[in-house]
């Protein structure tokens, strides 16, 4: 995408440390998916950040938790950022955005903390790729937990699961959930599983439930499994002990998966810098007329395109907004 | 919910902003004041005429709600005062909007039990627009419309 010279003062202060700016770029990466190249233009987040995924059905507690995970993060010296999505009204396209309205004794308790609300907008894939984006915006500002609260269920949902390195379900006794969790699949991504609402009874019973349904399994892994009660702040350390073990010991990049993803980057640039320089050429129309004409076949055509704009590729008369390195 | 608004006939491209982003709004209780039930209706109206409304509860510091409004990227910080505190809150919210280098590019209004004497001087302070008791919740909704629209993204 081309920035405007407005997006690239936004970068600027961004760089500066200007949460004003974060916000701002997180609203551009929320409406315009294609302005995800942004992050180029930053440099890459320290290593040992990580991006948590908090999922449930409504009500189970997670904004509530992330209350309590917030506090005790920031205890241990991390700068926390949330992204607590909810749905949005399939009628009218609003949204209630009411997460922070729960993590409110935290929300905006130091600069350290950054809560943003998201809607979700409908859009399968859609979401997920701004979640994606923002929370590496949000890694590169500094912020080295990135918590991302959204509902166990819908498409949209889960893809957004996919972005978060470590994946928290949270269930509740007494509402037969179960079930779903297992047909969702979501039971066997989860890498802790926290029954919340201990306080309620059934809790021995939903223990035991959870634990034939993952031994039953295929690989038959059972994850953590701990209690909380959210509201009043029991067993949140733990959840937060066994979270930072999991980050600590999750596996190095895979390079060769790595390899992959830097070729399909590259595939996706290099479609996009070669139509940027097909607009600038005349001579491709010319081409193109002939061949719709019969005078050229396809294959020859697309030779000559070819010989004829990849020296340019790497040349300079690409727009000036483009040839600012990442740093 | 209960209150049939007479925003609901409201599409949903009109909770849109010209960049094709949804209008964001905030909407939140400074102070002590306990009476939830009108912010609440608001909240309610805008959702249903297409925006994203996040609401900060009851009881944050002009502090808070600035930070907050912020992180959110609002384009609207709507108040709402019932326990006569307005004139005594709103210049710290102001003095916060200044500190945090954003006064300007968040539209302020204020709503609730206003006396008509003060309303003259909440608009000197840099309120946008009051809404007391029996304001058109058509108009809430057009007004935030109007502001939102201005911004650029
Ligand atoms: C219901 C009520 C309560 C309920 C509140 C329940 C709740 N969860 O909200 C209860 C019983 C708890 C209560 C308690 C008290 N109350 Co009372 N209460 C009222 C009452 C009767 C109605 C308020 C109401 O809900 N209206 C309905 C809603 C929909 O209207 P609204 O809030 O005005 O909102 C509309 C507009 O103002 C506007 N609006 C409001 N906010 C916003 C925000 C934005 C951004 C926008 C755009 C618009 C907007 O849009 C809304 C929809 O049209 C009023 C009297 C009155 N006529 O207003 C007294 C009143 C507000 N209470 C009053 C008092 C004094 C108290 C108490 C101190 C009483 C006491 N001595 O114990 C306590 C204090 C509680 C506390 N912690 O703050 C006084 C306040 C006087 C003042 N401002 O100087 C009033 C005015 C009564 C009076 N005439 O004396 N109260
Ligand atoms: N009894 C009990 N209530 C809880 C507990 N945790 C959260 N709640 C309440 O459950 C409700 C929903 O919590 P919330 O965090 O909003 O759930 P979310 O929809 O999953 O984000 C709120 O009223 C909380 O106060 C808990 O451990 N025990
Ligand atoms: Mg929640």
């Amino acid at each position: 995408m081309a920035f405007s010279n407005d997006d690239l003062k936004l970068v600027e202060r961004f760089k500066a440390g200007d949460r004003r700016a974060l916000a701002r770029l997180i609203t551009l990466l929320d409406n315009h998916p294609d302005s995800r190249d942004l992050l180029e233009r930053l440099a890459p987040p320290a290593p040992g950040g990580a991006v948590i995924g908090i999922t449930g059905a409504p009500g189970v507690g997670k904004s509530t938790l992330l209350g309590g995970l917030i506090a005790g993060l920031r205890r241990r010296n991390h700068r926390v950022a949330v992204l607590a999505v909810d749905p949005e009204s399939p009628i009218t396209g609003g949204a209630l955005l009411g997460d922070r309205l729960r993590m409110a004794r935290v929300a905006a308790a130091d600069e350290d903390i950054f809560i943003r609300s998201l809607s979700s907008r409908g859009v399968a894939g859609g979401l997920s790729a701004s979640v994606h984006a923002i929370s590496q915006l949000l890694l590169r500002f500094g912020y080295d937990r990135v918590l991302v609260e959204t509902i166990g269920v819908g498409q949209a949902e889960m893809a957004v699961l996919r972005v978060a390195e470590v994946v928290v379900l949270m269930v509740m006794p007494g509402t037969g959930d179960e079930v779903q969790w297992e047909k969702a699949g979501l039971i066997e991504v989860a890498h802790l599983i926290v029954i919340n609402k201990a306080d309620h009874p059934g809790v021995e019973r939903l223990e035991q439930e959870l634990i034939d349904a993952l031994s039953a399994g295929q690989e038959s892994r059972v994850p953590p499994i701990l209690r909380t009660v959210a509201s009043r702040d029991e067993g949140v350390d733990a959840v937060i002990d066994n979270l930072e073990e999991i980050v600590s010991r999750r596996p190095g990049l895979n390079w060769l998966q790595m390899r992959t993803e830097i070729l399909q980057e590259a595939e996706m640039l290099l479609g996009r810098r070669l139509r940027e320089l097909a607009d600038q050429d005349e001579s491709l129309d010319d081409l193109a007329r002939a061949v719709a004409l019969g005078q050229r076949d396809i294959y020859g055509a697309t030779e000559e395109t070819l010989r004829r704009l990849l020296p340019r590729l790497d040349s300079q008369d690409r727009p000036a907004v483009r040839s600012v390195t990442r740093q | 919910m209960s209150e049939k608004s007479d925003a609901t006939v409201a599409t949903e491209s009109t909770g849109r902003t010209p960049a094709g982003g949804r209008i964001r709004v905030m909407l939140a209780k400074v102070g002590l004041d306990g009476h939830d039930r009108g912010v609440k209706v608001v909240a309610r109206v805008l959702r249903d005429a297409g925006m994203e409304v996040i609401y900060t509860g009851m009881w944050q510091s002009p502090q808070s709600v600035v930070r907050s409004a912020i992180q959110e990227d609002v384009a609207v910080l709507g108040l709402s005062f019932l326990s006569g505190s307005h004139t005594a809150l709103m210049p710290r919210v102001f003095e916060e909007l200044s500190v945090a280098g954003a006064s300007g590019e968040i539209a302020v209004i204020v709503g609730g039990i206003i006396p008509k004497d003060d309303y003259q001087t909440l608009l000197d302070m840099g309120v946008a627009r009051v809404f007391g008791p029996g304001s058109p919740l058509r108009e809430i909704v057009d007004f935030i419309r109007q502001r939102a629209g201005r911004r650029s993204r």
